[in-house]
């Protein structure tokens, strides 16, 4: 992996990239005792997943940060240089507030409202099912 | 002969003289094109309901939770987690 990238996930994630995988051996550290930020890359795996392959190059994280915020985080290179763009949703009573670096604020609405609310529900049930082994639909454990 | 429900005009206008009598076996215009009316309706909320059902994935046989519910969901989940560990 070259260093360029493990700094950037080392940013991103906030852990060594080459020991984060070990975080994910489930036998060898058992889920209750991972942090909540660990518990969060879990999904975010799953996140990163739900929307087909990922282009060769790219990086990518979709995960629930908290019960009114969704984070789209992708980071690529390109011409040597790593690229980045995160988009923050913002559950709000009025509607998902999209927020973009260096874009206007904008209330989701149509087509992409469509598409982010599929995703969250596919999340919610690949997480809950795969992580938490929870039935989505009751919350109680599936063992 | 199965008697007739008691009858209740649906629109201002409709009225029975006296002595005419209601059955089904009598012939009943109204009562046809009432039928033939309802069930036309009754397509076409059907259709109308299945297209909508297909256009917002409402066909699955559960509902699905909103954007705010599964946030909730998920953060008490995480919560039972941390606090289970």
């Amino acid at each position: 992996m070259a260093a360029v990238f493990k700094r950037a996930l080392k940013l991103l994630i906030g852990t060594d990239p080459s020991t984060r995988d070990l975080m994910y051996a489930k036998k060898a550290r058992p889920l209750g005792r991972l942090t909540e930020r660990e518990l969060l890359q879990l999904e975010s795996e799953i996140g990163s997943q739900l929307f087909g392959d990922i282009p060769k190059g790219h990086r990518r994280s979709f995960f629930n940060l908290d019960p009114k915020t969704w984070i789209w985080h992708e980071e690529w290179l390109e011409d040597g240089t790593l690229k980045q763009a995160t988009t923050r949703y913002e559950v709000h009573e009025q509607g998902v507030l999209k927020v973009q670096e260096g874009a206007r604020y904008e209330f989701l609405e149509g087509q992409e409202l469509d598409n982010l609310t599929l995703a969250a529900q596919m999340y919610y049930e690949r997480v809950m099912r795969e992580i938490y082994k929870r039935d989505p639909q009751t919350g109680q454990n599936l063992s | 002969m199965s008697e007739f429900p008691q009858y209740q005009p649906a629109h201002e206008g409709t009225e029975l003289s006296s002595g005419d009598e209601l059955d089904f076996m009598k012939p009943n215009p109204n009562l046809e094109s009432l039928a033939v009316i309802r069930a036309a309706r009754d397509a076409h909320a059907a259709a109308l309901s299945k297209e909508a059902a297909l256009e917002t994935h409402e066909i699955l046989p559960v509902p699905l939770p909103s954007l705010a519910e599964i946030g909730d969901k998920l953060d008490e989940t995480r919560r039972q987690y941390r606090e289970a560990a």
